[in-house]
């Protein structure tokens, strides 16, 4: 029985991730027919040694903390604001999730067109803003560059999270809030005590996931700025891209893909281990 | 008439080579059917074996794009009236992800054409990886080697010429075939122009001047060109009639030359230019149809453009023209696109695609396609008083001192993707700000090395 699924795992993940990581010792160069020569470890001490990659880290980790942040927040605020009775809360909880329902690229074409400093349509409301005289530079100007890239992450990713929490909101059995309320407990204390207690688990898997999402999601950025300018607002994995596929540098371009492996295993690690302490500590 | 008959005789040649060929494999199997059938079944009347028609698959942008769309369809459908044996299926993607497509095919090891289209860069990839095999025979027998176009091709698609000096030779292997090739020039509205009193610039410090005075944002926009990194391969090909302008190139040799003046002075136009005239962030399809629609008053590209404005607005026709660049020494780059075949297709196949390759390269097609196309006329049929004065938007592109634009990239010339990249991160550094010219072109200077240290050794 384990067979299938032993050749399925071999075939779908053992095998590439073996292959990248034979990739990343060498000097392996895209349509280059020559074989590859190992290298052994030159690609990763090139990328320790280059000050653009550690820019490329530090833009993911800042991509991953502030746009997840964003999301979790405004998630978790949508969901309780949806969990409420009232009229037309069906229709609500439509709308909400319709960025999320958007095909992602198209998505981003349309989120470019209104970031254009000329003619874009969110200019109209900046400039509403007291003090601002000028269209802002969306998408060139590094700063508002990556304020550009995390609105639209927020925008297409919170409804789908929203959506999760809201789901956990509902599983909350009711009689927990009737009873708290009872003993005379305030809305902030049913929060703290009932509601975030029994959403955790969701919210914590969420968190996760969305936190790997985040350090391979691709087509925002790269559609909205390329990476750039220069390589201010790239990722890991859009770095990854230029490299190994814009430029034909496999061997380096492996390496990169392999510590973005890493970073995602790390994060997985830390998440068992917080929440089996988290589990017995509450045994 | 003569060559029109010659070209005749040839298309009834291939005909009759094609028709000869069907009938013999048929031949060749009904017998082989019969014998087997023999001892099985004496007497029973021969199974009819049909032969099939021949399918080559053509590979071009040139299908989905407007206009030549057109032009390329008329050709086949002719082709296909001429040689009903053949039948060509299309195999298309749009120009911006052509090379994309190709590399892609590339890196899987097979592609999929028998005829294919293709651009400098990837026609030199094609070589280096073997993909190609030469058309030196084809062109001969098409009679290309008549025409003065087979001087333009560049001596990289070459066997046996090292360097522009070198005169053709057809001892030698010729991997590509030109049937159009595009120059840099001065596109202009003559309208804005016009009406604002003003005379065309002749040098980059009256065309900044110009463009900034005509700029009033967001109705009119003096000045359009690529500047930002998800269009990094339109940005580093607008750099180049610049940069070849004020007298540099992006390598020489095996030595980048991205440190130079004439490369920072690139830069700082760019940046200025930047500041005070182009659609900022706006892609190239954004401020093409901004031109079409009379909002841009200059732009440098090639003469492949105009067209595409006509389309996309057909009163443009009215107020595109075109001038020399706006600089003294005039030089500007040249964009050919080249016909090209796989080495591995089958014969049958190759058979076929020779066809259709010496259908085009007679004088006639060759003539109609340059027509419906708007080209500049590559041959004498082509090159008519009454065609050349139906494009008064052509005359500047003439005046252009071309070469051909992978002259300026070096020893990197199969490498433009890596140059490109590290140019375009550091040049868009410097339009927004974050650089200065000079630190952007240190810092493109000190990468590019270590990338020909790398590639070089």
């Amino acid at each position: 029985m384990a067979l299938p699924v032993a050749i399925y795992l071999a075939i779908v993940f053992a095998y590439p991730i073996g292959q990248e990581i034979y990739l990343s010792f060498t000097d392996a160069r895209l349509l280059d027919r020559t074989p590859p020569a190992w290298v052994g470890l030159d690609n990763y001490r090139s990328l320790a040694g280059s000050g653009k990659f550690w820019l490329v880290i530090g833009n993911t980790l800042f991509y991953a903390v502030v746009a997840n942040a964003a999301i979790i927040a405004l998630a978790l605020a949508l969901a309780l604001l949806l969990n409420r009775a009232f009229r037309g809360r069906k229709l609500a909880r439509v709308i909400t999730s319709l960025p999320w329902a958007f095909p992602e690229v198209a998505a981003v074409l349309v989120w470019s067109w209104m970031y254009n400093k000329d003619f874009g349509v969110m200019n109209v409301f900046v400039r509403w803003l007291p003090g601002v005289t000028e269209n802002p530079s969306w998408l060139l100007d590094p700063k508002m560059a990556w304020f550009s890239i995390v609105l639209m992450t927020v925008w297409k990713i919170f409804p789908f999270f929203s959506l999760i929490i809201l789901t956990a909101l509902q599983l909350i059995d009711k009689e927990l809030y009737a009873a708290a309320k009872i003993d005379g407990a305030g809305s902030f204390q049913l929060f703290r005590h009932i509601t975030l207690p029994g959403i955790a688990p969701t919210l914590g898997i969420m968190t996760l996931l969305i936190t790997i999402w985040g350090f391979r999601r691709f087509s925002i950025i790269y559609l909205l700025t390329g990476g750039g300018p220069g390589v201010r607002t790239a990722t890991l994995v859009v770095f990854t891209y230029i490299t190994a596929i814009r430029s034909l540098n496999v061997g380096l371009g492996g390496a990169m893909a392999i510590v973005g492996l890493i970073m995602s295993l790390v994060i997985t690690v830390i998440y068992v281990f917080v929440t089996r302490r988290l589990g017995q500590a509450q045994i | 008439m003569n060559e029109q008959k010659k070209a005749d005789e040839r298309q009834l040649s291939r005909r009759g080579f094609l028709q000869v060929s069907a009938a013999g494999v048929t031949s060749v199997a009904a017998g082989s059917l019969l014998s087997a059938c023999a001892p099985l079944a004496p007497g029973t009347a021969p199974a009819v074996v049909k032969s099939e028609p021949v399918t080559i698959k053509v590979m071009s942008w040139w299908w989905v794009e407007k206009g030549s769309d057109v032009a390329l369809r008329n050709l086949v459908k002719k082709f296909e009236k001429a040689y009903p044996e053949i039948k060509v299926e299309e195999v298309s993607f749009p120009s911006n992800i052509y090379e994309d497509a190709q590399y892609s095919q590339m890196a899987a090891g097979k592609l999929d054409a028998d005829v294919m289209h293709t651009l400098e860069g990837t026609g030199i990839k094609l070589i280096e990886g073997g993909f190609l095999e030469s058309l030196n025979d084809v062109g001969k027998k098409a009679g290309i080697w008549e025409y003065d176009a087979i001087k333009k091709i560049p001596p990289w698609f070459w066997s046996n010429r090292a360097t522009f000096d070198d005169p053709p030779d057809d001892s030698g292997d010729l991997f590509v075939l030109m049937f159009n090739t595009a120059q840099d020039g001065l596109i202009y509205n003559m309208d804005i122009i016009d009406q604002a009193g003003a005379k065309l610039p002749e040098t980059q410090d009256e065309a900044y001047e110009l463009a900034k005075s005509l700029t009033d944002r967001p109705n009119q926009f003096g000045w359009a060109n690529r500047h930002t990194v998800p269009e990094k391969v339109g940005f580093f090909r607008d750099m180049i009639p610049w940069l070849l302008g004020y007298g540099g190139v992006y390598a020489e040799g095996q030595q980048p030359k991205v440190d130079t003046e004439p490369m920072i002075n690139t830069l700082a136009h760019w940046r200025r230019m930047y500041i005070d005239s182009f659609p900022q962030g706006s892609d190239a399809a954004t401020f093409r149809r901004m031109i079409a629609e009379g909002k841009v008053a200059l732009y440098t590209d090639n003469n492949a453009l105009p067209p595409n404005f006509f389309n996309m607005n057909p009163d443009s026709e009215g107020f595109i023209r075109s001038a020399p660049l706006p600089w003294p020494n005039r030089r500007g780059a040249s964009f050919p696109s080249y016909w090209a075949w796989p080495a591995d297709s089958p014969p049958e196949k190759k058979e076929a695609a020779r066809t259709f390759l010496e259908f085009w390269a007679t004088p006639e097609n060759f003539k109609e396609i340059t027509w419906a196309r708007k080209d500049p006329p590559m041959i004498p049929q082509a090159n008519t008083p009454e065609y050349l004065a139906s494009l008064p938007w052509m005359s500047g592109f003439a005046t252009t001192d071309a070469v051909p634009w992978l002259f300026v990239m070096g020893d990197f010339k199969g490498h433009v993707e890596e140059f490109r990249t590290t140019v375009v991160e550091y040049a868009s550094e410097v339009v927004v700000g974050t650089l200065s010219p000079e630190e952007g072109a240190q810092k493109a200077q000190k990468d590019l090395e270590i990338l020909a240290d790398r590639l070089f050794g």
